[in-house]
């Protein structure tokens, strides 16, 4: 690098492609000195590739060296944040300004400090979802994960299914975070269970999950979040049409629609997850087991913006695969170090959810069905202890992205994932 | 013989479904040429620019994986001239523009003559006048409900923080594209053919694609077998109503068929008599304005410009504007009644389909019905019969089932 001007002097303001260069070099290196200090007293350094990097994508090293400039993932990290283009149609790569002559077309070039946490999150996100499929890649090569899709999997999986479906499973249907914690606690204590849409044995009960509509719209979303594609919260919340509550979580299309299959006599609702053992039959000590996996809210907003980049990486089943099986276990790992408050609905939805939950209510009990437990248990209860929650914060995201690309777990080695996954 | 590739990068609404369409049905005469326009599928190019831009796109991405890489290999393994045409390419940022020129064998660190391949990049542009009004309609035509009004507010946003006008700018900003595709070509290497004003034989334009390509002298098969039809005022606003109405009932797959194809592109774009889309009279100055900055721009480079950058001011203002947003609800109507007889032929059309399908599953029915009837059959079943009532005879049909390869319990 090659100094330019003495430091503390200020300097011609002009365009300078080699001195963007130069705090490029800088970067790699480690520097946290942002575009605003290197203007003013930084040097320049020659050119490494046809183009500069883009803003969002220098600003992100940046914000990665200042959280650990000495960590051993780094300079490997940093080389792939540079060459790295966010997904989708959202903001393009914006130039640095007096690096580029300001011109009369195109957005006009800006001081990388000036780019919100949410567009350096498009970069982010596609790095984590590269790291998550090598994670996983790796995870397979050493035999700790075996892949669903594998054709040995898949052909052991249609012959458990038809097994069960001999022996009888049982359906769970319901609120989707809770329903998938319940599904796969049967799965792993081998309990014969249906497969989607098929409403098992005869006799036995389809088990309708439920809780209060606030935390089952909060689980609906984070689930919706691991399965991938799930928009941003706020506009989830207000896709049902005319106010209705989401599809997922409306109890009473989901139990209007088993009891037209197997009868209103065979749709068992649990709308209280304490008692869940006893609706599904199973010791009292399983309750704990039962509940859903916590995740916070930045975790979540993370996982619904990874799942984009992971979605070119990997096909749909497996991108699923990867956000629950990999990227969960990563983001209740970091939680231990870094606590932080679970998802909540807006104050402006509270009045809502509380009105929705009473017709719920309503609605399921004027149908009759089974119910173990109280059908109040739907509607929220603002009056008892409730853990404090937030709607996702970009920062807060950012931040949490910046120490999974950092974390230890991140050390493997990075093939690229297209070329494994092709 | 040299390695050159003509790489196309749009824009979109330019006449490129056509040229891709004559390009794919030439292949054999191309490649006869010396020209390869390498493609085992219609939409080869479509797929590697999705994965080239990291662009999801209705679950097609999960089929361009690697298809970027694939492609350009094809350029490098062939000595001789290669054709990459998709306009969405236009939308490329320069990281992966960089990436892409690097992958056809071209080093940002060479000199000309130096060069592994020789790139050259075609841009095709048409003026914004018909461009801003083709862009709206064709996010209805993909389920949007954003009125033609918010449409203009948001490209026009100086910010671009839309998606709409975000990617409005992406592919429709000619200088911005060239930069980023070509900044460090040639300039004779960088081929801009401008769209020749409504009402221009269409020769003319095929005439400067094919100049653009090198396809002077090649013996070609243009008849036009894909098209991308226009809709009128009245069309576009009843679609946008139908959004509005059915977006949240009509899955992705069932739209595609039902609303783009069979009432869009089979049924309304037939009606040719209503009024046109055109930029609104307070609009228009912006817009002329910004594409004689933009001729400007290009022109400076030095550019080979096929046709005349002059074409890009567009046509003058109509006196005779309809505006989408409060269209004649006469002629409304009359284009919801030509799209009820559409939708109700292409239900017609299904019924009979479904029919048809009846009277094949119940032929399959009698067919297994005269199966089971043949004496074999029947003494068949007798024999299962006859051992499934004792232990011994348990055990010869379960070996005789392993043997078999499956688990059924049918003779």
């Amino acid at each position: 690098m090659t100094p330019s001007g003495p430091p503390g002097h200020g300097r011609d303001q002009g365009p300078d492609v080699g001195l963007a260069w130069g705090w490029v070099a800088a970067l790699r290196d480690g520097s946290s000195t942002s575009w605003a200090q290197w203007r003013h007293s930084g040097g320049t350094a020659p050119a490494t590739a046809r183009d500069l990097p883009g803003a969002q994508q220098l600003e992100l090293v940046r914000r990665i060296n200042l959280a650990d400039a000495g960590s051993h993932a780094r300079a490997d990290l940093v080389e792939r944040v540079i060459t790295a283009s966010a997904t989708g149609r959202g903001l393009p790569e914006r130039t640095l300004v007096g690096a580029v002559p300001d011109r009369s077309w195109g957005l006009p070039p800006l001081d990388p400090a000036h780019l919100r946490d949410h567009d350096l999150l498009g970069v982010a996100a596609t790095v984590v979802a590269q790291d998550l499929v090598a994670a996983d890649l790796a995870a397979r090569a050493s035999g700790r994960q075996r892949s669903v899709s594998a054709p040995g999997v898949a052909v052991a999986r249609r012959a458990r299914h038809r097994v069960l479906r001999r022996r009888g499973g049982r359906q769970v249907v319901g609120d989707p975070w809770l329903a998938w914690t319940v599904r796969d606690e049967l799965l792993r204590t081998g309990r014969p269970l249906a497969p989607p849409g098929d409403p098992g044995r005869d006799g036995r009960p389809v088990v309708v999950v439920g809780q209060d509509l606030a935390t089952m719209l909060v689980g609906a979303w984070t689930a919706r979040a691991f399965d991938g594609g799930a928009p941003s919260w706020e506009r989830w919340l207000g896709s049902g049409r005319g106010g209705a509550v989401p599809r997922p979580v409306d109890l009473e299309r989901v139990a209007r629609r088993w009891s037209e299959v197997v009868g209103a006599e065979r749709v068992l609702l649990a709308p209280d997850p304490t008692l869940l053992p006893i609706a599904l039959n199973l010791p009292a000590r399983a309750r704990r087991r039962l509940a859903p996996p916590y995740v916070s809210a930045d975790g979540v907003d993370l996982a619904r913006r990874v799942s984009a980049p992971l979605g070119l990486l990997v096909e749909r089943g497996e991108r699923r695969r990867i956000l629950r099986r990999v990227l969960l276990p990563l983001l209740r790992a970091d939680l231990v170090e870094h606590p932080a408050p679970g998802l909540a609905l807006p104050d402006s939805r509270q009045a809502w959810v509380v009105r929705r939950a009473q017709r719920m209510r309503d609605g399921l009990g004027a149908a009759r069905y089974p119910v173990v437990g109280d059908l109040q248990a739907l509607v929220p209860d603002h009056g008892g202890h409730r853990p404090p929650g937030v709607v996702p914060d970009a920062s807060g995201v950012l931040g949490l992205t910046v120490r999974l690309l950092l974390a230890p777990q991140s050390l493997t080695s990075h093939p690229n994932p297209k070329e494994k996954t092709r | 013989m040299t390695r050159r590739v003509l790489l196309h990068v749009g824009t979109p609404k330019t006449g490129t479904s056509y040229v891709q369409d004559v390009l794919f049905r030439n292949r054999e005469p191309l490649a006869e040429a010396g020209i390869r326009y390498p493609a085992e599928r219609f939409d080869a190019h479509f797929l590697a620019a999705l994965d080239l831009m990291n662009l999801p796109w209705g679950g097609l991405e999960s089929e361009a994986i690697g298809a970027w890489d694939r492609l350009a290999e094809e350029a490098r393994s062939h000595d001789g001239t290669t054709i990459i045409s998709h306009e969405i390419l236009a939308h490329a940022s320069p990281t992966q523009t960089g990436r892409a020129l690097e992958s056809l064998g071209h080093r940002w660190d060479a000199a000309p003559g130096e060069q592994e391949t020789e790139v050259h990049v075609v841009i095709s542009v048409r003026d914004l006048v018909r461009q801003v009004p083709a862009e709206w309609q064709e996010n209805v035509k993909h389920r949007a409900t954003l009125s033609y009004g918010e449409f203009l507010a948001q490209v026009r946003d100086p910010e671009r923080q839309s998606r709409v006008a975000s990617w409005f700018w992406a592919v429709q900003e000619i200088p911005a594209i060239l930069e980023r595709w070509a900044h460090d070509l040639p300039p004779e290497h960088v081929h801009v053919v401008t769209v020749p004003p409504s009402g221009t034989a269409p020769e003319v334009l095929w005439g400067r694609f094919s100049r653009a390509l090198s396809l002077d002298g090649v013996d070609l098969d243009l008849e036009a077998t894909r098209a991308n039809p226009s809709l009128g005022v009245p069309e576009t606003a009843l679609i946008r109503q139908i959004n509005c109405t059915a977006n949240d009932r009509l899955a992705p797959p069932d739209y595609r068929p039902l609303i783009r194809e069979t009432l869009a592109h089979r049924t309304l774009s037939e009606r040719r008599d209503s009024p046109r889309l055109a930029l609104p009279p307070d609009a228009h100055p912006w817009f002329v304005d910004l594409a004689q900055s933009w001729i400007a721009a290009v022109d400076e480079r030095g550019y080979d410009v096929i046709g005349d950058l002059q074409e890009l001011v567009g046509a003058p203002v109509r006196p005779d504007y309809a505006d989408p947003d409060d269209p004649d609800p006469s002629q409304v109507a009359d284009a919801a009644v030509d799209a009820i007889t559409g939708l109700a032929l292409e239900a017609a059309r299904l019924r009979a389909e479904e029919h048809r399908l009846h009277e094949e599953l119940a032929e399959a029915h009698r067919a297994l019905e005269r199966a089971y009837l043949r004496p074999s059959y029947r003494l068949r079943e007798k024999i299962v019969q006859l051992l499934e009532g004792s232990r011994p005879g348990r055990v010869v049909m379960a070996g005789y089932r392993r043997l078999r390869g499956r688990s059924s319990s049918s003779a």
